[in-house]
Protein backbone atom coordinates (compact mmCIF):
# COMPACT_ATOMS: atom_id res chain seq x y z
CA UNK A 1 0.00 0.00 0.00
CA UNK A 2 1.35 3.51 -0.70
CA UNK A 3 2.36 5.77 2.30
CA UNK A 4 -0.19 8.15 2.48
CA UNK A 5 0.63 12.21 4.42
CA UNK A 6 -1.53 11.73 7.91
CA UNK A 7 -2.03 15.26 7.19
CA UNK A 8 -2.64 15.30 3.52
CA UNK A 9 -6.13 15.78 1.35
CA UNK A 10 -8.23 13.83 3.02
CA UNK A 11 -7.76 15.17 7.08
CA UNK A 12 -8.58 18.54 5.14
CA UNK A 13 -11.87 16.59 4.18
CA UNK A 14 -12.85 15.15 7.71
CA UNK A 15 -12.28 18.98 8.85
CA UNK A 16 -14.25 20.46 6.50
CA UNK A 17 -16.87 17.59 7.26
CA UNK A 18 -17.05 17.98 11.04
CA UNK A 19 -17.09 21.86 10.30
CA UNK A 20 -20.34 20.90 8.31
CA UNK A 21 -21.80 19.28 11.15
CA UNK A 22 -21.03 22.30 13.30
CA UNK A 23 -22.40 25.06 11.41
CA UNK A 24 -25.59 22.83 10.38
CA UNK A 25 -26.81 22.63 13.88
CA UNK A 26 -28.49 25.42 15.59
CA UNK A 27 -25.68 25.26 18.62
CA UNK A 28 -23.03 26.41 15.79
CA UNK A 29 -24.84 29.08 14.49
CA UNK A 30 -26.06 30.74 17.97
CA UNK A 31 -22.57 30.47 18.32
CA UNK A 32 -21.79 32.80 15.45
CA UNK A 33 -24.14 34.94 15.52
CA UNK A 34 -24.00 35.77 19.41
CA UNK A 35 -20.26 36.57 18.59
CA UNK A 36 -21.07 38.73 15.91
CA UNK A 37 -23.64 41.06 17.85
CA UNK A 38 -21.78 41.01 21.51
CA UNK A 39 -19.66 43.81 19.99
CA UNK A 40 -22.70 45.69 18.89
CA UNK A 41 -24.30 45.42 22.15
CA UNK A 42 -20.70 46.51 23.99
CA UNK A 43 -20.55 49.09 21.30
CA UNK A 44 -23.70 50.07 22.23
CA UNK A 45 -23.63 50.43 25.94
CA UNK A 46 -20.47 52.01 26.23
CA UNK A 47 -21.61 54.84 24.02
CA UNK A 48 -25.15 54.94 26.73
CA UNK A 49 -22.87 55.21 29.44
CA UNK A 50 -20.15 58.12 27.75
CA UNK A 51 -23.54 60.09 26.53
CA UNK A 52 -24.75 60.35 29.97
CA UNK A 53 -27.57 57.80 29.54
CA UNK A 54 -27.46 55.92 31.93
CA UNK A 55 -27.96 57.70 35.28
CA UNK A 56 -25.50 56.00 38.20
CA UNK A 57 -23.30 57.86 40.58
CA UNK A 58 -20.10 55.45 41.55
CA UNK A 59 -18.07 57.23 44.77
CA UNK A 60 -20.78 60.37 44.22
CA UNK A 61 -20.07 61.15 41.06
CA UNK A 62 -22.10 60.30 37.60
CA UNK A 63 -20.26 56.94 35.95
CA UNK A 64 -20.50 58.55 32.73
CA UNK A 65 -17.64 61.76 34.24
CA UNK A 66 -15.40 58.53 35.39
CA UNK A 67 -15.76 56.69 31.97
CA UNK A 68 -13.19 57.95 28.73
CA UNK A 69 -13.67 56.07 25.97
CA UNK A 70 -11.24 55.12 23.53
CA UNK A 71 -10.96 52.62 20.36
CA UNK A 72 -8.80 50.16 22.03
CA UNK A 73 -10.21 50.46 25.34
CA UNK A 74 -13.60 49.85 24.10
CA UNK A 75 -12.43 46.92 21.89
CA UNK A 76 -10.81 45.31 24.93
CA UNK A 77 -14.20 45.59 26.52
CA UNK A 78 -15.74 43.71 23.21
CA UNK A 79 -12.53 41.07 23.86
CA UNK A 80 -14.06 40.23 27.44
CA UNK A 81 -17.48 40.24 26.58
CA UNK A 82 -15.95 37.67 24.13
CA UNK A 83 -14.31 35.42 26.44
CA UNK A 84 -17.17 36.09 29.34
CA UNK A 85 -18.89 33.03 30.27
CA UNK A 86 -21.15 32.73 27.06
CA UNK A 87 -19.58 31.79 24.31
CA UNK A 88 -16.92 29.77 26.33
CA UNK A 89 -19.94 28.08 27.23
CA UNK A 90 -21.10 27.56 23.77
CA UNK A 91 -17.81 26.31 22.66
CA UNK A 92 -17.72 23.00 25.07
CA UNK A 93 -21.11 22.29 23.99
CA UNK A 94 -20.35 22.21 20.02
CA UNK A 95 -17.03 20.28 21.57
CA UNK A 96 -18.81 18.11 23.42
CA UNK A 97 -21.61 16.98 20.83
CA UNK A 98 -18.92 16.36 18.43
CA UNK A 99 -17.63 13.58 20.42
CA UNK A 100 -20.05 12.82 23.15
CA UNK A 101 -22.92 13.10 22.21
CA UNK A 102 -22.07 11.20 18.89
CA UNK A 103 -20.73 8.34 20.99
CA UNK A 104 -24.16 8.46 22.72
CA UNK A 105 -26.40 8.49 19.38
CA UNK A 106 -24.08 5.97 18.08
CA UNK A 107 -22.98 7.77 14.92
CA UNK A 108 -18.89 7.84 16.13
CA UNK A 109 -19.44 4.05 15.28
CA UNK A 110 -19.48 4.62 11.81
CA UNK A 111 -17.00 7.11 11.38
CA UNK A 112 -14.80 4.61 13.41
CA UNK A 113 -15.49 1.76 11.49
CA UNK A 114 -14.04 3.76 8.49
CA UNK A 115 -9.97 3.35 7.26
CA UNK A 116 -8.57 6.30 9.55
CA UNK A 117 -6.62 6.23 12.48
CA UNK A 118 -8.57 7.20 15.43
CA UNK A 119 -5.86 10.07 16.74
CA UNK A 120 -6.67 11.60 13.01
CA UNK A 121 -10.47 11.16 13.42
CA UNK A 122 -10.04 12.82 17.05
CA UNK A 123 -7.74 15.63 15.45
CA UNK A 124 -9.74 16.26 12.81
CA UNK A 125 -12.89 17.19 15.38
CA UNK A 126 -10.03 19.40 17.36
CA UNK A 127 -9.25 21.33 14.04
CA UNK A 128 -12.89 21.80 13.13
CA UNK A 129 -13.91 23.06 16.61
CA UNK A 130 -10.87 25.53 16.65
CA UNK A 131 -11.80 26.59 12.91
CA UNK A 132 -14.94 27.19 14.66
CA UNK A 133 -14.02 28.96 17.62
CA UNK A 134 -11.63 31.52 14.72
CA UNK A 135 -14.32 31.77 12.53
CA UNK A 136 -16.38 33.27 16.28
CA UNK A 137 -13.15 35.21 16.68
CA UNK A 138 -12.98 37.09 13.57
CA UNK A 139 -16.07 37.65 13.52
CA UNK A 140 -16.64 39.31 16.82
CA UNK A 141 -13.73 41.43 15.39
CA UNK A 142 -14.89 42.09 12.30
CA UNK A 143 -17.90 43.70 13.60
CA UNK A 144 -15.78 44.93 16.81
CA UNK A 145 -12.94 46.71 15.77
CA UNK A 146 -14.28 48.62 12.94
CA UNK A 147 -16.96 50.01 14.96
CA UNK A 148 -13.92 50.80 17.71
CA UNK A 149 -11.98 52.52 14.92
CA UNK A 150 -14.63 54.27 13.28
CA UNK A 151 -17.18 55.73 15.70
CA UNK A 152 -14.97 56.56 18.67
CA UNK A 153 -13.05 59.09 19.56
CA UNK A 154 -10.34 59.72 22.04
CA UNK A 155 -6.52 58.84 22.73
CA UNK A 156 -4.92 56.30 20.03
CA UNK A 157 -1.62 54.98 19.81
CA UNK A 158 -0.33 52.13 17.35
CA UNK A 159 0.45 50.56 20.19
CA UNK A 160 -2.43 50.02 21.73
CA UNK A 161 -3.71 48.58 19.35
CA UNK A 162 -1.40 46.29 18.67
CA UNK A 163 -1.85 45.49 22.35
CA UNK A 164 -5.26 44.50 22.13
CA UNK A 165 -4.69 43.02 19.21
CA UNK A 166 -2.55 40.43 20.79
CA UNK A 167 -5.04 40.01 23.26
CA UNK A 168 -7.53 38.54 20.38
CA UNK A 169 -5.19 36.42 19.03
CA UNK A 170 -4.28 35.01 22.70
CA UNK A 171 -8.17 34.50 23.07
CA UNK A 172 -8.11 31.68 20.23
CA UNK A 173 -5.17 29.92 21.85
CA UNK A 174 -7.31 29.98 24.88
CA UNK A 175 -9.67 28.56 23.07
CA UNK A 176 -7.60 26.26 21.89
CA UNK A 177 -7.38 24.89 25.49
CA UNK A 178 -10.54 25.09 26.46
CA UNK A 179 -11.29 23.00 23.46
CA UNK A 180 -8.76 20.54 23.95
CA UNK A 181 -9.88 20.09 27.80
CA UNK A 182 -13.43 19.35 26.30
CA UNK A 183 -12.28 16.89 24.69
CA UNK A 184 -10.78 14.85 27.48
CA UNK A 185 -13.79 14.93 29.42
CA UNK A 186 -15.85 13.86 26.64
CA UNK A 187 -13.79 10.84 26.93
CA UNK A 188 -15.38 9.95 30.33
CA UNK A 189 -18.87 10.64 29.33
CA UNK A 190 -21.48 10.12 26.71
CA UNK A 191 -23.68 13.22 27.06
CA UNK A 192 -23.53 16.74 26.58
CA UNK A 193 -24.69 17.41 29.99
CA UNK A 194 -22.05 15.74 31.73
CA UNK A 195 -19.08 17.31 29.63
CA UNK A 196 -20.49 20.77 30.92
CA UNK A 197 -20.98 19.81 34.37
CA UNK A 198 -17.25 18.09 34.20
CA UNK A 199 -15.84 20.83 32.81
CA UNK A 200 -16.89 23.40 35.01
CA UNK A 201 -16.87 21.26 37.90
CA UNK A 202 -12.91 21.24 36.95
CA UNK A 203 -12.33 24.49 36.60
CA UNK A 204 -14.10 25.48 40.07
CA UNK A 205 -11.93 22.77 41.57
CA UNK A 206 -8.95 24.79 39.99
CA UNK A 207 -9.96 27.90 41.40
CA UNK A 208 -9.92 26.34 44.72
CA UNK A 209 -6.23 24.63 44.33
CA UNK A 210 -5.63 28.47 43.34
CA UNK A 211 -6.98 29.86 46.46
CA UNK A 212 -5.03 27.57 48.76
CA UNK A 213 -2.32 27.92 46.75
CA UNK A 214 -2.37 32.09 47.52
CA UNK A 215 -2.92 31.25 50.95
CA UNK A 216 0.03 29.53 50.86
CA UNK A 217 1.84 32.25 48.92
CA UNK A 218 0.77 34.32 51.60
CA UNK A 219 1.88 32.30 54.91
CA UNK A 220 5.37 32.04 52.72
CA UNK A 221 5.02 28.08 52.68
CA UNK A 222 6.98 27.82 49.15
CA UNK A 223 7.07 29.88 46.37
CA UNK A 224 3.39 29.71 44.71
CA UNK A 225 3.04 32.27 41.63
CA UNK A 226 4.39 30.24 39.30
CA UNK A 227 2.75 27.06 40.13
CA UNK A 228 -0.40 29.31 40.08
CA UNK A 229 0.07 30.54 36.64
CA UNK A 230 0.33 27.20 35.15
CA UNK A 231 -3.00 25.90 36.76
CA UNK A 232 -5.20 25.62 34.17
CA UNK A 233 -7.97 28.20 35.09
CA UNK A 234 -5.36 31.12 35.13
CA UNK A 235 -3.77 29.32 31.78
CA UNK A 236 -7.41 29.65 30.14
CA UNK A 237 -7.17 33.35 31.18
CA UNK A 238 -3.69 34.05 29.43
CA UNK A 239 -5.65 36.43 27.30
CA UNK A 240 -6.25 38.77 29.81
CA UNK A 241 -2.13 40.02 29.59
CA UNK A 242 -3.17 42.59 27.19
CA UNK A 243 -4.55 44.80 29.68
CA UNK A 244 -2.73 43.51 32.56
CA UNK A 245 0.79 42.52 31.25
CA UNK A 246 1.55 39.09 29.50
CA UNK A 247 2.88 36.32 31.66
CA UNK A 248 4.94 34.05 30.16
CA UNK A 249 3.91 31.64 32.67
CA UNK A 250 0.28 31.46 31.62
CA UNK A 251 0.99 31.02 28.26
CA UNK A 252 3.31 28.18 29.49
CA UNK A 253 0.43 26.39 31.27
CA UNK A 254 -1.86 26.88 28.43
CA UNK A 255 0.33 24.88 26.04
CA UNK A 256 0.80 22.53 28.65
CA UNK A 257 -2.78 22.04 29.15
CA UNK A 258 -3.58 22.11 25.23
CA UNK A 259 -0.65 19.67 25.04
CA UNK A 260 -1.45 17.03 27.91
CA UNK A 261 -5.79 17.36 27.11
CA UNK A 262 -4.92 16.04 23.25
CA UNK A 263 -2.31 13.78 23.97
CA UNK A 264 -4.37 12.02 27.24
CA UNK A 265 -7.68 12.68 25.36
CA UNK A 266 -6.15 11.04 21.95
CA UNK A 267 -4.88 7.72 23.98
CA UNK A 268 -8.12 7.41 25.35
CA UNK A 269 -10.17 7.37 22.37
CA UNK A 270 -7.42 5.40 20.75
CA UNK A 271 -8.08 2.42 23.62
CA UNK A 272 -12.24 3.19 23.38
CA UNK A 273 -13.98 0.41 23.27
CA UNK A 274 -17.02 1.53 20.83
CA UNK A 275 -20.39 0.09 21.26
CA UNK B 1 -1.00 -9.43 -0.05
CA UNK B 2 -2.92 -12.08 -2.49
CA UNK B 3 -5.77 -14.20 -0.38
CA UNK B 4 -8.61 -16.64 -1.50
CA UNK B 5 -9.81 -15.40 1.99
CA UNK B 6 -11.75 -12.19 2.85
CA UNK B 7 -11.70 -12.94 6.27
CA UNK B 8 -9.58 -14.86 8.79
CA UNK B 9 -10.27 -14.57 11.96
CA UNK B 10 -7.92 -16.86 14.24
CA UNK B 11 -8.91 -17.85 18.00
CA UNK B 12 -10.82 -13.98 18.43
CA UNK B 13 -11.65 -13.71 22.45
CA UNK B 14 -13.49 -11.10 24.03
CA UNK B 15 -14.29 -10.73 27.29
CA UNK B 16 -17.00 -8.17 29.00
CA UNK B 17 -15.51 -8.95 32.77
CA UNK B 18 -16.22 -12.18 33.91
CA UNK B 19 -18.46 -12.83 30.99
CA UNK B 20 -16.52 -14.19 28.01
CA UNK B 21 -18.42 -12.72 24.74
CA UNK B 22 -16.13 -14.56 21.96
CA UNK B 23 -14.63 -16.99 22.57
CA UNK B 24 -11.73 -18.98 20.42
CA UNK B 25 -13.82 -17.96 17.75
CA UNK B 26 -12.03 -19.30 14.11
CA UNK B 27 -13.89 -17.99 10.68
CA UNK B 28 -12.64 -18.22 7.14
CA UNK B 29 -15.03 -16.35 4.57
CA UNK B 30 -14.02 -17.55 0.99
CA UNK B 31 -13.73 -14.23 -1.31
CA UNK B 32 -16.73 -13.40 -3.83
CA UNK B 33 -19.20 -15.84 -1.46
CA UNK B 34 -21.79 -14.42 0.77
CA UNK B 35 -21.44 -15.78 4.07
CA UNK B 36 -23.89 -16.19 6.93
CA UNK B 37 -22.99 -15.71 10.34
CA UNK B 38 -25.78 -17.14 12.03
CA UNK B 39 -26.61 -17.44 15.88
CA UNK B 40 -29.22 -16.74 18.32
CA UNK B 41 -29.58 -13.26 19.87
CA UNK B 42 -26.79 -12.77 22.26
CA UNK B 43 -24.48 -15.33 21.04
CA UNK B 44 -21.62 -12.98 20.74
CA UNK B 45 -22.53 -11.97 16.60
CA UNK B 46 -21.86 -8.66 17.09
CA UNK B 47 -18.94 -8.46 19.71
CA UNK B 48 -17.28 -10.72 16.88
CA UNK B 49 -17.77 -8.30 14.03
CA UNK B 50 -17.26 -5.14 16.13
CA UNK B 51 -13.67 -6.85 17.05
CA UNK B 52 -13.10 -7.40 13.15
CA UNK B 53 -14.03 -3.64 12.38
CA UNK B 54 -11.91 -2.33 15.11
CA UNK B 55 -15.05 -0.68 17.16
CA UNK B 56 -13.79 -3.11 20.27
CA UNK B 57 -10.28 -4.21 21.48
CA UNK B 58 -10.07 -7.72 21.01
CA UNK B 59 -8.44 -9.76 24.38
CA UNK B 60 -7.02 -12.49 22.16
CA UNK B 61 -6.90 -13.48 18.42
CA UNK B 62 -6.10 -12.38 14.91
CA UNK B 63 -8.25 -10.75 12.21
CA UNK B 64 -7.12 -10.39 8.44
CA UNK B 65 -8.92 -8.65 5.96
CA UNK B 66 -7.92 -9.90 2.64
CA UNK B 67 -4.95 -11.14 4.01
CA UNK B 68 -3.99 -7.56 5.68
CA UNK B 69 -4.48 -7.71 9.77
CA UNK B 70 -3.42 -3.56 10.70
CA UNK B 71 -6.16 -2.53 12.42
CA UNK B 72 -6.56 0.49 9.98
CA UNK B 73 -5.52 -0.63 6.91
CA UNK B 74 -7.65 -4.17 6.88
CA UNK B 75 -10.61 -1.50 6.94
CA UNK B 76 -9.79 -0.54 3.53
CA UNK B 77 -12.26 -2.01 0.66
CA UNK B 78 -14.88 -2.79 3.57
CA UNK B 79 -18.47 -1.47 4.17
CA UNK B 80 -20.43 -1.98 7.35
CA UNK B 81 -23.72 -1.56 8.96
CA UNK B 82 -23.50 -2.58 12.59
CA UNK B 83 -27.11 -3.07 14.43
CA UNK B 84 -28.88 -0.34 13.93
CA UNK B 85 -27.75 2.22 11.62
CA UNK B 86 -27.60 5.66 12.90
CA UNK B 87 -27.42 9.39 10.91
CA UNK B 88 -27.12 12.80 12.18
CA UNK B 89 -30.89 13.28 11.46
CA UNK B 90 -30.71 17.15 11.16
CA UNK B 91 -29.03 16.55 7.58
CA UNK B 92 -30.43 15.62 4.26
CA UNK B 93 -29.75 11.72 3.69
CA UNK B 94 -27.33 12.60 0.95
CA UNK B 95 -25.85 15.35 3.40
CA UNK B 96 -24.83 12.29 5.33
CA UNK B 97 -23.43 9.78 2.79
CA UNK B 98 -20.97 13.39 1.92
CA UNK B 99 -19.90 13.79 5.46
CA UNK B 100 -18.98 9.85 5.31
CA UNK B 101 -17.68 9.98 1.85
CA UNK B 102 -14.72 12.48 3.36
CA UNK B 103 -13.43 9.97 5.46
CA UNK B 104 -12.82 7.53 3.11
CA UNK B 105 -9.63 7.29 0.97
CA UNK B 106 -9.67 9.59 -2.26
CA UNK B 107 -10.13 6.38 -4.90
CA UNK B 108 -13.21 5.67 -3.21
CA UNK B 109 -15.10 8.92 -3.65
CA UNK B 110 -17.68 9.90 -6.18
CA UNK B 111 -20.07 7.15 -5.68
CA UNK B 112 -22.92 8.52 -3.57
CA UNK B 113 -25.77 8.64 -6.28
CA UNK B 114 -24.88 4.84 -6.99
CA UNK B 115 -25.10 4.07 -3.69
CA UNK B 116 -28.38 5.40 -3.28
CA UNK B 117 -29.97 4.80 -6.71
CA UNK B 118 -28.80 0.92 -5.49
CA UNK B 119 -31.15 1.37 -2.64
CA UNK B 120 -34.21 3.07 -3.85
CA UNK B 121 -33.46 6.40 -2.03
CA UNK B 122 -31.98 8.74 -4.82
CA UNK B 123 -35.49 10.60 -5.19
CA UNK B 124 -35.57 11.38 -1.34
CA UNK B 125 -32.23 11.91 -0.88
CA UNK B 126 -32.08 15.80 -0.03
CA UNK B 127 -34.80 14.93 2.56
CA UNK B 128 -33.88 15.09 6.46
CA UNK B 129 -33.32 11.71 7.89
CA UNK B 130 -35.21 12.60 11.03
CA UNK B 131 -38.53 12.24 8.17
CA UNK B 132 -36.93 8.67 7.29
CA UNK B 133 -39.11 5.80 8.10
CA UNK B 134 -37.02 2.88 9.92
CA UNK B 135 -36.88 1.06 6.77
CA UNK B 136 -35.59 3.69 4.23
CA UNK B 137 -32.68 4.28 7.14
CA UNK B 138 -31.97 1.44 7.27
CA UNK B 139 -31.65 1.34 3.13
CA UNK B 140 -29.12 4.46 4.00
CA UNK B 141 -27.44 2.37 6.25
CA UNK B 142 -26.90 0.13 3.32
CA UNK B 143 -25.87 2.97 0.84
CA UNK B 144 -23.37 4.29 3.25
CA UNK B 145 -21.85 0.89 3.68
CA UNK B 146 -21.95 0.67 -0.27
CA UNK B 147 -19.90 4.07 -1.03
CA UNK B 148 -17.08 3.70 -2.68
CA UNK B 149 -17.64 0.06 -3.86
CA UNK B 150 -16.04 -2.31 -0.94
CA UNK B 151 -15.06 -5.26 -1.98
CA UNK B 152 -16.36 -6.72 1.22
CA UNK B 153 -19.32 -5.75 2.84
CA UNK B 154 -20.60 -6.68 6.25
CA UNK B 155 -24.12 -6.33 7.33
CA UNK B 156 -25.31 -6.84 10.94
CA UNK B 157 -28.86 -8.06 11.08
CA UNK B 158 -29.27 -5.76 7.99
CA UNK B 159 -33.25 -6.48 7.39
CA UNK B 160 -33.98 -5.61 11.13
CA UNK B 161 -36.86 -3.00 10.71
CA UNK B 162 -37.98 -3.84 7.06
CA UNK B 163 -41.30 -4.68 6.32
CA UNK B 164 -40.79 -7.62 3.93
CA UNK B 165 -40.82 -6.16 0.88
CA UNK B 166 -37.61 -4.47 2.11
CA UNK B 167 -36.36 -7.87 3.17
CA UNK B 168 -37.12 -9.34 -0.12
CA UNK B 169 -35.16 -5.81 -1.72
CA UNK B 170 -32.27 -5.99 0.77
CA UNK B 171 -31.69 -10.10 -0.40
CA UNK B 172 -32.37 -9.42 -3.66
CA UNK B 173 -29.25 -6.60 -3.41
CA UNK B 174 -27.28 -9.33 -1.58
CA UNK B 175 -27.37 -10.90 -4.95
CA UNK B 176 -26.46 -8.73 -7.34
CA UNK B 177 -23.46 -7.20 -5.23
CA UNK B 178 -22.71 -10.97 -4.85
CA UNK B 179 -22.62 -11.86 -8.66
CA UNK B 180 -20.63 -8.20 -9.00
CA UNK B 181 -17.82 -10.25 -7.51
CA UNK B 182 -18.36 -8.70 -3.89
CA UNK B 183 -18.09 -10.58 -0.84
CA UNK B 184 -20.97 -10.29 1.71
CA UNK B 185 -20.90 -10.98 5.31
CA UNK B 186 -24.19 -10.93 6.61
CA UNK B 187 -25.01 -11.73 10.05
CA UNK B 188 -28.81 -13.17 11.65
CA UNK B 189 -30.28 -14.82 13.85
CA UNK B 190 -33.14 -16.10 10.97
CA UNK B 191 -32.18 -19.29 9.32
CA UNK B 192 -34.45 -18.16 6.37
CA UNK B 193 -32.89 -15.27 6.19
CA UNK B 194 -29.15 -16.89 6.01
CA UNK B 195 -30.46 -19.74 3.96
CA UNK B 196 -31.85 -17.65 1.31
CA UNK B 197 -28.82 -15.35 0.34
CA UNK B 198 -25.58 -17.19 1.94
CA UNK B 199 -23.47 -19.77 0.19
CA UNK B 200 -21.17 -20.23 3.57
CA UNK B 201 -22.85 -20.20 6.65
CA UNK B 202 -20.78 -20.42 10.26
CA UNK B 203 -22.89 -20.91 13.20
CA UNK B 204 -22.21 -19.35 16.31
CA UNK B 205 -22.90 -20.31 20.01
CA UNK B 206 -22.27 -18.77 23.49
CA UNK B 207 -19.25 -17.04 21.62
CA UNK B 208 -18.26 -20.37 19.73
CA UNK B 209 -18.39 -21.30 16.40
CA UNK B 210 -20.23 -25.08 16.14
CA UNK B 211 -20.32 -25.51 12.15
CA UNK B 212 -19.12 -23.68 9.32
CA UNK B 213 -19.35 -24.87 5.68
CA UNK B 214 -21.26 -24.28 2.58
CA UNK B 215 -24.92 -24.22 3.46
CA UNK B 216 -25.89 -27.44 0.82
CA UNK B 217 -23.70 -29.57 2.70
CA UNK B 218 -25.02 -28.15 6.27
CA UNK B 219 -28.73 -29.54 4.74
CA UNK B 220 -27.98 -32.79 3.29
CA UNK B 221 -25.87 -33.42 6.89
CA UNK B 222 -29.20 -32.30 8.75
CA UNK B 223 -31.59 -34.31 6.38
CA UNK B 224 -32.22 -37.40 8.48
CA UNK B 225 -35.01 -39.21 9.61
CA UNK B 226 -35.54 -36.94 12.69
CA UNK B 227 -35.23 -33.52 10.61
CA UNK B 228 -37.65 -31.05 11.43
CA UNK B 229 -39.60 -29.75 8.67
CA UNK B 230 -40.49 -26.05 8.63
CA UNK B 231 -43.80 -25.12 6.93
CA UNK B 232 -45.08 -21.98 5.89
CA UNK B 233 -48.97 -21.11 6.58
CA UNK B 234 -51.07 -18.86 4.69
CA UNK B 235 -54.98 -17.94 4.35
CA UNK B 236 -57.28 -15.33 4.92
CA UNK B 237 -57.55 -15.77 8.71
CA UNK B 238 -53.56 -16.52 10.28
CA UNK B 239 -54.69 -16.41 13.85
CA UNK B 240 -57.52 -18.92 13.19
CA UNK B 241 -55.12 -20.94 11.73
CA UNK B 242 -52.17 -20.38 13.91
CA UNK B 243 -54.91 -21.99 16.63
CA UNK B 244 -55.29 -24.69 14.25
CA UNK B 245 -51.75 -25.72 14.13
CA UNK B 246 -51.61 -25.81 17.79
CA UNK B 247 -54.00 -28.47 18.17
CA UNK B 248 -52.23 -30.99 16.27
CA UNK B 249 -49.84 -33.38 18.04
CA UNK B 250 -45.91 -33.48 16.95
CA UNK B 251 -46.83 -29.80 15.33
CA UNK B 252 -45.42 -26.34 17.17
CA UNK B 253 -46.28 -22.46 15.88
CA UNK B 254 -43.45 -20.51 15.37
CA UNK B 255 -42.90 -17.55 17.21
CA UNK B 256 -44.40 -14.36 15.50
CA UNK B 257 -41.30 -12.70 15.03
CA UNK B 258 -40.49 -14.85 11.75
CA UNK B 259 -40.51 -13.31 8.86
CA UNK B 260 -43.06 -15.94 7.40
CA UNK B 261 -46.28 -16.95 9.80
CA UNK B 262 -45.22 -21.11 10.23
CA UNK B 263 -44.98 -23.71 12.33
CA UNK B 264 -42.36 -26.63 12.95
CA UNK B 265 -43.31 -30.20 12.07
CA UNK B 266 -40.98 -32.61 14.42
CA UNK B 267 -41.43 -35.80 12.28
CA UNK B 268 -42.86 -36.32 8.76
CA UNK B 269 -45.58 -38.34 10.46
CA UNK B 270 -46.33 -34.74 12.06
CA UNK B 271 -46.81 -33.19 8.83
CA UNK B 272 -48.79 -35.89 6.89
CA UNK B 273 -51.17 -35.56 9.56
CA UNK B 274 -51.15 -31.88 9.59
CA UNK B 275 -51.28 -31.66 5.82
CA UNK B 276 -55.06 -32.93 4.87
CA UNK B 277 -56.30 -31.29 7.80
CA UNK B 278 -55.26 -27.82 7.59
CA UNK B 279 -56.19 -28.47 3.60
CA UNK B 280 -59.83 -28.44 4.43
CA UNK B 281 -61.99 -25.72 3.30
CA UNK B 282 -64.38 -26.49 5.46
CA UNK B 283 -62.76 -25.13 8.41
CA UNK B 284 -61.44 -21.81 6.11
CA UNK B 285 -58.36 -22.78 7.79
CA UNK B 286 -56.40 -22.45 4.92
CA UNK B 287 -53.41 -24.70 3.79
CA UNK B 288 -49.64 -25.40 3.68
CA UNK B 289 -48.20 -23.39 1.00
CA UNK B 290 -44.65 -24.71 1.07
CA UNK B 291 -42.24 -27.06 2.78
CA UNK B 292 -39.02 -26.36 3.44
CA UNK B 293 -36.40 -28.38 4.96
CA UNK B 294 -34.03 -25.86 6.82
CA UNK B 295 -30.98 -26.06 8.37
CA UNK B 296 -31.74 -28.35 11.12
CA UNK B 297 -32.79 -26.28 14.60
CA UNK B 298 -30.65 -28.60 16.94
CA UNK B 299 -27.27 -26.50 16.13
CA UNK B 300 -29.14 -23.48 17.45
CA UNK B 301 -30.18 -24.51 20.56
CA UNK B 302 -27.42 -24.09 22.83
CA UNK B 303 -28.61 -26.70 25.25
CA UNK B 304 -27.87 -29.50 22.64
CA UNK B 305 -24.49 -28.44 22.37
Amino acid sequence: MATTNPIGGVFWRMVAAELRKLLSRPSGVVMLVISALLPILVFGLAKLVEGGGVNMNANGQPVASLFSLDGPKLLGYMLTARNFFVLPLFLVMVSAQLVAEERANFTLRALLALPNARWRVLLAKYTALLTLAAISIVGSLGVGGPLCFLFVDGPQTLVAWQGVALGWVASLASDAGLIALTLLISTFSSSVAGVLVGVILGLMADLAIRGLLQIAGMLKLFPTDQLAALMPGRALAAWEGYADGWDPWAFLGLGLLTLGCLAVATFRFQREDVL
Amino acid sequence: MATDLAISVTGLTRRFGARVAVQSLDLSVPAGTVYGFLGPNGSGKTTAIRCMLGLLRADAGKVSIFGESDPVRRLDGVGAIIETPRFYAWLSGRANLEICEAYLPEHRHGQIDEALERVGLLSRAHDKVSGYSLGMQQRLGIARALLGRPRLLVLDEPTNGLDPQGMRDVRELIRRLAQEGMTVFISSHLLSEIQAVADTVGIVLKGRRVAEGRVSELLRASAGDSGAVEIELGGPDLNAIRREVATLDGVSVLPRDRPHPGARAQRAPARERAQPRLGQPRRGAGRLERARRELREPVLEPDRE
